[in-house]
C-alpha cells in the first residue's frame, strides 16, 4: 500500500513564519495607529464590562437598595448602577498591553494596510516629481528652460 | 460702578465662598445619619472586589475621596 504524505510539518513551519511577522510589531506600533488604538481601548472596556462590570453593578444595587434613605444616595430603585460602573472604570489603571494584542491578525492587518497605503503614496509622489523634471531642461547657452 | 479689577476680585471672592460652602455642606453630609459608615462599607466591598480581580486602582487614597464625592453628587442630584 502506498504511503500517503500528510505534510504535518508544513503547517508548523508556516505558523512559525507568521509568528516571526507578528513579533515585528510592538505595543507602541499599535498605540501609535489611531485605528488600532481605538480598537484596543474599546476592547479593554468590553473586557472590563463583561468580567468585572456586572460584579460592580451588583455591588452598587445591593448597597443602594439597602442603604438608600433621605440623606444618602436616594436610589432605592438602583438606577445609577451603570454610572457607578463607569466611575470605577475611570479610576482603574488601564493596562492595554494584554493577550488581545498578541498575535491579533485584525490589528496587524490594519497596520500593514496603512503602511502599504503610505508607501504607495510616497511612490506616486516620486513619479510625479520625476515627470516634472523630465519635461524641462535648462539650457546654459541661452539660460532658458527648454 | 465697579471697575474691572473690582469686578474680578468680586468674582474670585464669590467663587471662593461657594467652594467653602460646598465643602462645608459635604462635610455636614458625611457626618449626618451614619453616612460615613455607609461610605466606608461600600469602599471596603469595592476594595475587596478589586483585590480579587485583575484590575487595580490608579490611586487608592484618592479613590476614597472620589467615591465619597461621587455618592454625594448622586444624592444631591436625586
Amino acid at each position: 500500500m502506498p504511503k500517503r504524505g500528510l505534510n504535518l510539518y508544513d503547517n508548523l513551519y508556516a505558523s512559525e513564519d507568521i509568528q516571526e511577522e507578528y513579533m515585528d510589531l510592538t505595543y507602541e506600533d499599535y498605540m501609535d495607529n489611531p485605528k488600532t488604538k481605538e480598537i484596543i481601548i474599546n476592547q479593554h472596556f468590553f473586557d472590563f464590562e463583561e468580567h468585572f462590570g456586572e460584579k460592580l453593578k451588583t455591588i452598587y444595587r445591593k448597597h443602594a437598595y439597602l442603604k438608600s434613605d433621605d440623606t444618602y444616595l436616594k436610589d432605592q430603585d438602583m438606577l445609577n448602577d451603570n454610572s457607578f460602573m463607569m466611575f470605577v472604570y475611570d479610576n482603574i489603571l488601564k493596562k492595554y498591553n494584554n493577550d488581545f494584542i498578541q498575535n491579533n491578525e485584525i490589528l496587524q492587518n490594519i497596520i500593514l494596510k496603512d503602511i502599504d497605503f503610505a508607501q504607495e503614496k510616497i511612490q506616486k509622489t516620486k513619479i510625479k516629481i520625476n515627470l516634472n523634471t523630465n519635461f524641462k531642461k535648462f539650457d546654459w547657452a541661452t539660460k532658458t528652460y527648454k | 460702578m465697579y471697575n474691572q479689577s473690582q469686578w474680578d476680585a468680586f468674582i474670585i471672592s464669590q467663587t471662593k465662598m461657594r467652594k467653602e460652602r460646598q465643602e462645608k455642606d459635604f462635610q455636614n453630609w458625611v457626618k449626618t445619619n451614619d453616612n460615613e459608615m455607609k461610605l466606608f462599607s461600600l469602599l471596603d466591598i469595592i476594595n475587596k472586589a478589586i483585590e480579587t480581580s485583575s484590575y487595580e486602582l490608579k490611586n487608592k487614597n484618592a479613590f476614597k475621596d472620589e467615591l465619597a464625592t461621587f455618592i454625594y453628587n448622586l444624592t444631591i442630584d436625586a
